[in-house]
């Protein structure tokens, strides 16, 4: 890299750290953000003294602060529009707080805004305080919003027909995902934009994960489906083993329960054939919290 | 139309901009149009809705990349993930040319999701060209690289944006994407002459041009492609088709999206001025001759 190249390099990383700084003043109020009192910092003002023109009709300091506020509006038009169970569950001001101090602290790292909330759950987890006084719901919520934005890009495979299953190495369709939620996320997802969310949605969580979801892609349409604790388990051992005969093995779910649940997972297509043996990815809401990659062996 | 090597020797013209309130309208309808341009970082993407769309209207259409995200101002080079997406979607659509920003936007992994401004320096300009090179290179489809609209211009800058632009694509041995609006939104808010910009690239190279809607404030104009395209950018156009010839191109409608009809009719006007040009032309070879 060229001298001068450092100095492109410089430029742009100081360039990028004045507009990721919060917004205050004139620049705030155009936002939803609740009031925050404080100003960008020196550097802010430097890197616009410094390194940009001033004309007639603007000061570098307000030029600048152009590229600022498309910044902060961009990223909370794209947080607003992926998470609006969310903000009914915490309300304007908590939702806006929520985000402004995500943004603030895991920026961006991908090149499409629409990976742009795939650490709030996470977030909220570890920043509790930030949950509303609901921190287990809106980590919950959090998790199955970001799940319908990532389900709406992932493929369809072609699905296994009922008389193949028990010769085939299958797998879950990639726009699947599974959730065991301690609070009734998906509830709360469904209600409408005006109404109030029941007392009884928000109890408190205890002990083991409680409600179970499939987050689906069907005919066109993004599909969140409450399925039972029984069905999980065999969904996900059947992920793990690839095989439907040796995850009954391991269930106790009765043959009339079986027969159900299979009828639905082939009319939706849930089961394919396992393309890539090494590792299939799980998304749970336990308290593991994270995705996990479970290994798996494969035999054939 | 213009055909050359920057078009693939293609020739395209008017286009509209592929966007989701659409899908249902052009898939049900099959309009009339010449060819449908694609925000590439949309269908970067390993399936689903998007490319169960793309691939439908692949089938009915021509589609022409153009992307927000390669980042080719970037001083740390460009990213071989995106470079490597880009084209297995380049072998998809088959189009003819690819087209990006003459921006930067990410730094240290971190993005920004803008189109930022690079300082006019030699420095800069080769930059960008080496990163338009291996761009073009890796993706073996001639790349188109796009005049951004900007606030803020640095005082680093040695020239003008036209001599910028001029300079990196000559290094890089690539075309142009010439936004007329984008032209007109800088040049009031850095107090230029647009025809001074529209007179001094190289004609030769512009493979597309995009026209677009714009949002005047009291004291500066935000590029928001959320309007009808205005007097003022229809005459910039008229003078870069006269210097170009007709070429590709392609109406921004991004926000406040109104029905397909009225986009396309917008976009349709372009044709006026292709009239004209075509006229001048064979009046300019009967006078020669």
């Amino acid at each position: 890299m060229s001298p001068d190249n450092k100095n492109l390099l410089s430029l742009q990383r100081n360039f990028l750290a004045a507009i990721r700084e919060p917004v205050f003043g004139d620049s705030r109020e155009l936002t939803a953000l609740p009031p925050r009192d404080g100003e960008v910092s020196p550097e802010f003002f430097a890197l616009a003294e410094n390194e940009i023109v001033s004309t007639p009709n603007l000061e570098a300091r307000e030029r600048l602060e152009l590229y600022h506020r498309q910044y902060w509006f961009r990223l909370l038009d794209s947080m607003d529009e992926d998470f609006p169970a969310l903000k009914r569950l915490l309300g304007q001001e908590n939702f806006w707080r929520l985000i402004e101090a995500y943004l603030e602290l895991v920026p961006s790292r991908s090149f499409t805004l629409r990976h742009l909330g795939s650490g709030l759950a996470d977030f909220l987890r570890v920043n509790p305080g930030l949950g509303g006084g609901h921190p287990v719901h809106a980590a919950e919520l959090a998790q199955l919003e970001y799940a319908l934005c990532e389900t709406f890009e992932q493929p369809k495979r072609p699905a296994v027909a009922p008389e193949k299953i028990a010769e085939t190495r299958l797998a879950l369709q990639p726009h699947l995902r599974l959730f065991a939620f301690h609070t009734p996320a998906d509830e709360i997802w469904r209600l409408d934009d005006e109404a109030a969310i029941p007392d009884e949605l928000l109890a408190p969580p205890a002990g083991e994960p409680k409600f179970h979801a499939a987050i689906f892609c069907h005919a066109a349409r993004q599909i969140v489906r409450r399925i039972e604790a029984k069905e999980f388990s065999l969904l996900q051992a059947i992920v793990v083993t690839g095989s439907l005969a040796t995850a009954l093995e391991a269930s106790d779910a009765s043959p009339e329960e079986v027969s159900a649940w299979f009828q639905s997972w082939t009319g939706f297509g849930w089961l394919c054939e396992r393309e890539h043996p090494g590792k299939i990815e799980i998304t749970e809401s336990a308290s593991n919290q994270k995705p996990v990659n479970i290994p798996l062996h494969h035999n054939s | 139309m213009n055909a050359s090597r920057f078009t693939n020797f293609q020739s395209l013209g008017i286009g509209i901009g592929l966007r989701v309130p659409y899908y249902d309208h052009i898939l049900s309808e099959r309009p009339t149009v010449d060819w449908f341009e694609i925000i590439s970082e949309n269908y970067l993407v390993d399936g689903g809705r998007p490319l169960e769309v793309l691939e439908q209207i692949m089938a009915q259409y021509q589609v022409v990349q153009h992307g927000v995200g390669l980042y080719p101002g970037s001083a740390q080079g460009l990213n071989w993930e995106h470079l490597r997406k880009l084209k297995a979607l380049v072998r998809r659509t088959k189009t003819p040319w690819i087209s990006d920003h003459l921006c930067w936007g990410s730094v240290d992994g971190t993005f920004s999701h803008d189109l930022l401004p690079l300082p006019y320096t030699r420095e800069a300009a080769e930059k960008c060209a080496e990163n338009l090179r291996i761009a073009q290179d890796f993706l073996e489809v001639p790349f188109a690289v796009e005049n951004v609209s900007s606030y803020a211009e640095f005082k680093d800058s040695t020239m003008t944006e036209w001599e910028f632009l001029t300079e990196v694509v000559e290094l890089a041995d690539c075309g142009i994407l010439l936004d007329v609006n984008n032209i007109y939104v800088s040049s009031v808010n850095h107090g230029f002459d647009p025809l001074d910009y529209v007179n001094n690239v190289p004609h030769e190279r512009v493979a597309q041009m995009h026209i677009a809607g714009h949002s005047r404030y009291e004291r500066f104009i935000i590029d928001t492609h959320d309007h009808p395209v205005i007097d003022p950018v229809w005459k910039l156009y008229a003078r870069a088709i006269e210097l170009c010839g007709p070429t590709a191109t392609l109406l921004e409608w991004d926000d406040k999206i109104p029905p397909f009809a009225e986009v396309h009719g917008e976009a349709l006007k372009a044709k006026h001025y292709w009239k004209h040009a075509v006229a001048n032309h064979h009046e300019e070879v009967a006078h020669v001759a």
